[in-house]
């Protein structure tokens, strides 16, 4: 018994890579091509809309097989005096992680003042496709397939005026179709805009509302229907609840019935977790999963969430990030669909109390087959200091390294990117060199974007590119599990929107540390078709079409 | 302030050397829980003696009753400059500056009051739990040093430290020792002792406890919450939802009575504006039978609106609440004697007649309420039904009930007394469907669950 026990040490201790010493970022947002400037449209008259700063994604929309981005501009707001053209802007990766800004000839223009970003191949022709939430009418840019594209939203019928702000594609009916699901702020517009002055000290200081001044209002499911357009489902489906102030939104599968569910991290409300029953219905059952509230039962202020297998047990936990002062929570998935919060004996709540929570992920950034975390921050009052002792308006971005499965320690040297005191908003997460090591990419708030070239020396990955044939194009929704050896398996699953206004790469990454190789992955498709692929060297991306396997594949790593 | 008080103070103002007699007076009217008169008790002995530091403390203590945390704290210092040797001002700076997130000063205040040897054990709970909520966790444990014959508030106090620090061993140590004493313990020191279990992954353990809190305090919603989804994770799935069914009620109510605290608190509101939110609040804290804050919040918006008859009423009601019937007439009969008093104080008048048994009366004064209120609110018209039933008119009784069940269909305890009434009735059945409406609004109402539990009993005999 001593002998099995000892051994399991060792393969723990020699599969790991440096430990929270060993992170190193550097940003690069410049040498990398990357001009974007966000606008907020602030004029001092305090709108609420101004303060949300905007997303981001990564998305191969050229097929090259590397991850494009585009960043999501605000706008101008009355009274805003700046001049110039306010647009989205988006870059074509060469491939080795530099950027060319393309925006002109790919012809993406929102007419409103943009909030999210979600990619997917909505009609299934072989080239993602781009929604963009809005303060105003959201937009989607349908991919024509020649780097440009065609905005169809309101042909489509997903032109919603309401305040849009995280979406999430996802196939939730199983018909090979993605379906889409916009989370919904609040009732906000320029005439209902009370002044939320604090007082300190003698003074009264103007300052931007928080969300209970204001209206709930229902977030929006759109069913696809194969045909280039979309219905609102949102009352017969179940999801359109006034009481919800959504921001993240994240669509995985918390039970493992091979229904896809949406979680919803609402802002100061309770968040919401939609089981799917089947045929388009779902049971809003948050507060009997134990998802609604924090471990005491507050209703925190809910901003970005993620999904993911941190503690390799085979079912997906979720991290939510949340006000300072207030912890951000990790619910860990007890496997009978029900959640317990975990965030203060994971080591989670603490070094987040500092700070105000955006842009969330679930993301093995050493490769060591453990997923971190890594959390966007920066407080939304822009006068915080003065209001709040001990606050500030820009903020450091964490990453919270993941010792065990168990327990995370805050990376307090991660290297100058995360040493940059920003105001941010967004994180997407991609392989942008190619490298087998994943990036990272911060919106800040009426600022430039911070790339942040991962240089840590981790372990090995595994990248899984999927190609589904009755199910969507993209694999979204596909749920797949690594056999890591000594009876521990990871899952994961391809999402299409999550964190803050965001989407990462539609590529799945397993880091695997010292391993050399994995003996098998399960794959379950979106709509219930199965395969087992492997074995699969370490180091090694591999296209994997539904049906057929694994039908190329390539060395992946540091050159 | 009565013309009589006002005599008495000018009086003794004018009496050089009465400061010690106006500080007595001034203490006798906090602990009446006259925070607006003991400020003036206190402010007349600082006239008289204006170096006093025990005079300057007790005005602190006044703002501090009136929720006028900066002007306490000014007070506090005052005293301490006058009386460095004032441990209590030092230690209630240090407090308050806590409280307020003036951490440095919080630091300043207590370097200053350390030296100056213990504080009594309530004072450094009190001390303690401030500094750290104010997350001065090294500060707060100074306060406690190394004594090891702790109080259980004290070892509850030391084991939220080491929670704070993550250190749940050690803190299960110190709550271990706060819940050992089954007299001593409290059901917020058995829910944090099952918190910190529950962290230390012994779930059944922290079940047992959290059931212990809720033994103590039906009405702990923290205790009951954290009790249910324990008990959701453990696979027990029915007795679990039936622990949180409930709770967002509750919730909802936590979340607006803090809203109205910090907006009334916050000096940023227009004077109409401020009232309002403040009765509201006042209400709301009623309701929530969480009377002592009601009073506190009341008494110091009378210090703002000394002549808002609403607010007096309030006053009125949170005595009766707190069964000070007396006061309650006292502060009722101010009002009354206005040429035109609010409808609401005959509500009250109503509410004070049939705590002393005198239904004819109280029904009379509802009337005249009712007849002053075109659209009267849920909790009136359910009252009053109940004073229609006790006085015999079980036709209007039974309407009414029925109105005030219209009029707000998630008030569990409308249904619990329409419940009581057919009870008494002897309407077994529909009792019994009314307590179980009322229990599916609030599964912790217990008159919901003594009357089912009685109806069934009563329907399960065998009839002679």
């Amino acid at each position: 018994m001593r002998g099995k026990v000892a051994a399991t040490l060792l393969f723990i201790v020699t599969t790991r890579s440096g430990g929270p010493g060993a992170f190193r970022f550097t940003e690069v947002t410049k040498e990398s091509g990357i001009e974007f400037v966000h606008v907020t449209g602030a004029s001092g008259r305090k709108y609420m809309v101004e303060t949300m700063g905007s997303g981001a994604a990564f998305f191969d929309y050229d097929a090259d097989g590397d991850p494009d981005l585009y960043l999501v501009q605000g706008g101008a707001l009355p009274g805003y005096s700046g001049t110039g053209p306010l647009e989205g802007a988006l870059y074509r990766n060469d491939g080795s992680g530099r950027f060319l800004d393309v925006t002109a000839s790919a012809g993406i223009e929102l007419q409103s003042y943009g909030m999210g970003a979600a990619a997917a191949d909505y009609d299934n022709d072989g080239d993602v496709d781009l929604f963009v939430s809005a303060f105003g009418a959201d937009g989607l840019f349908r991919n024509n397939g020649d780097g440009s594209f065609t905005e169809v939203a309101e042909r489509a019928g997903v032109s919603s005026p309401l305040w849009g702000a995280s979406a999430a594609w996802t196939d939730l009916d199983g018909d090979g179709n993605v379906d889409l699901y916009v989370t919904h702020y609040v009732d906000f517009d320029f005439e209902n805009n009370p002044d939320c002055s604090q007082r300190k000290g003698g003074d009264l200081l103007r300052s931007y509302c928080l969300p209970d001044a204001f209206s709930g209002v229902p977030d929006i499911l759109y069913r696809n229907g194969g045909d280039g357009t979309f219905a609102d489902v949102s009352r017969e489906a179940g999801v359109a609840l006034p009481e919800g102030k959504g921001l993240g939104v994240v669509a995985f599968d918390y039970d493992g019935d091979g229904r896809t569910d949406v979680y919803v991290a609402n802002d100061t409300t309770p968040n919401f977790l939609f089981r799917n029953e089947g045929a388009m219905r779902f049971s809003e059952i948050a507060i009997e999963a134990g998802a609604a509230y924090d471990g005491d039962g507050n209703a925190l202020a809910g901003m970005g969430v993620d999904a993911g297998d941190y503690d390799r047990d085979s079912d997906l936990d979720l991290f939510v990030t949340n006000f300072q002062s207030e912890p951000n929570t990790l619910y860990r998935n007890g496997g009978r669909g029900v959640f317990t919060d975990a965030s203060f004996p994971a080591g989670v709540g603490r070094p987040s109390l500092s700070r105000l929570g955006f842009g969330a992920s679930f993301v093995d950034l050493d490769n060591d087959s453990f997923l971190d975390l890594a959390v966007a921050n920066g407080h939304v009052l822009d006068n915080a200091a003065l209001l709040v002792e001990d606050a500030s308006y820009a903020q450091m971005n964490q990453l919270l390294w993941n010792r065990d499965g168990v327990r995370f320690d805050e990376v307090t040297d991660a290297g100058p990117g995360f040493a940059l005191v920003k105001v941010s908003r967004g994180l997407a997460v991609a392989d942008v060199e190619g490298d087998g090591d994943l990036d990272l990419l911060f919106t800040n708030s009426g600022d430039r974007p911070d790339l942040l070239r991962n240089e840590t020396e981790g372990g090995g990955m595994l990248r899984l590119l999927l190609v589904g044939r009755r199910a969507n194009r993209d694999g979204v929704g596909a749920r797949l599990s690594v056999d890591l050896g000594e009876g521990k398996t990871m899952a994961t699953e391809l999402r299409a929107g999550s964190s803050y206004l965001s989407q990462s790469e539609l590529v799945v990454h397993f880091g695997l540390g010292a391993r050399e190789s994995v003996p098998r992955v399960h794959v379950l498709w979106p709509g219930s078709s199965e395969e087992e692929i492997g074995p699969l060297p370490s180091n090694v991306t591999a296209v994997v079409v539904e049906g057929e396997g694994v039908i190329a594949s390539w060395k992946t790593g540091k050159r | 302030m009565s013309a009589v008080r006002f005599f008495f103070l000018a009086a003794l103002v004018l009496q050089p050397g009465r400061a010690s007699e106006l500080e007595e007076l001034g203490w006798e009217e906090l602990r009446s829980g006259r925070a607006g008169e003991a400020l003036s008790a206190f402010e007349a002995a600082i006239a008289v003696e204006p170096l006093r530091g025990s005079s300057h403390y007790g005005r602190g203590m006044a703002f501090a009753a009136l929720v006028d945390y900066g002007s306490a704290v000014d007070a506090f210092e005052r005293a301490a400059a006058l009386d460095p040797a004032h441990g209590p001002a030092l230690r209630k700076a240090a407090a308050l500056y806590a409280q307020l997130g003036h951490r440095e000063s919080a630091r300043d205040a207590l370097r200053r009051a350390l030296p100056l040897g213990p504080a009594p054990a309530a004072e450094r709970v009190a001390l303690g739990r401030a500094l750290r909520k104010a997350g001065l966790l090294e500060e707060a444990r100074a306060v406690f040093g190394t004594e090891l014959e702790a109080t259980a508030e004290e070892r509850l106090e030391l084991g939220l430290l080491e929670m704070e620090s993550e250190n749940y061993a050690a803190a299960a140590s110190h709550l271990e020792a706060a819940v050992r004493d089954p007299e001593k313990a409290s059901a917020e020191a058995e829910y944090e002792y099952g918190r910190c279990l529950e962290f230390l992954e012994r779930p059944r353990d922290a079940e047992v406890h959290y059931r212990l809190s809720l033994e103590r305090e039906p009405n702990f919603h923290k205790a009951r919450f954290r009790l249910g989804n324990l008990l959701l994770s453990l696979g027990e799935r029915e007795e679990g939802i039936e622990k949180l069914r409930g709770y967002e009620r509750y919730r909802k109510w936590d979340r607006r009575v803090g809203l109205l605290l910090a907006m009334v608190s916050s000096g940023t509101l227009a004077e109409a504006e401020k009232l309002g939110k403040t009765l509201e609040l006042a209400d709301l804290l009623l309701q929530g039978g969480a009377l002592e804050d009601a009073e506190r919040v009341v008494t110091t918006g009378l210090a703002a609106f000394p002549q808002e008859p609403l607010l007096r009423v309030a006053l009125a009601k949170t005595l009766l609440l707190r069964k000070q019937h007396d006061r309650a007439w006292e502060e009722l009969g101010q009002v009354l004697s206005l040429p035109s008093p609010p409808g609401e104080a005959f509500w009250l008048q109503g509410l004070l007649f049939l705590a002393r048994g005198e239904t004819g009366q109280a029904l009379e004064a509802y009337r005249k309420a009712h007849s002053g209120t075109r659209d009267p609110p849920a909790q009136f018209l359910k009252e009053m039904a109940a004073i229609e039933a006790l006085a015999g008119d079980f036709e209007s009784a039974e309407r009414d009930f029925e109105r005030a069940i219209a009029k707000d269909p998630a008030q569990a305890t409308a249904r619990a007394d329409l419940a009581l009434f057919l009870e008494s009735r002897g309407r077994l059945e529909e009792a019994a469907a009314q307590y179980r409406e009322a229990l599916e609004i609030d599964p912790g109402l217990e008159a919901a669950i003594r009357g089912l539990a009685e109806v069934l009993e009563k329907t399960s005999k065998p009839r002679k």
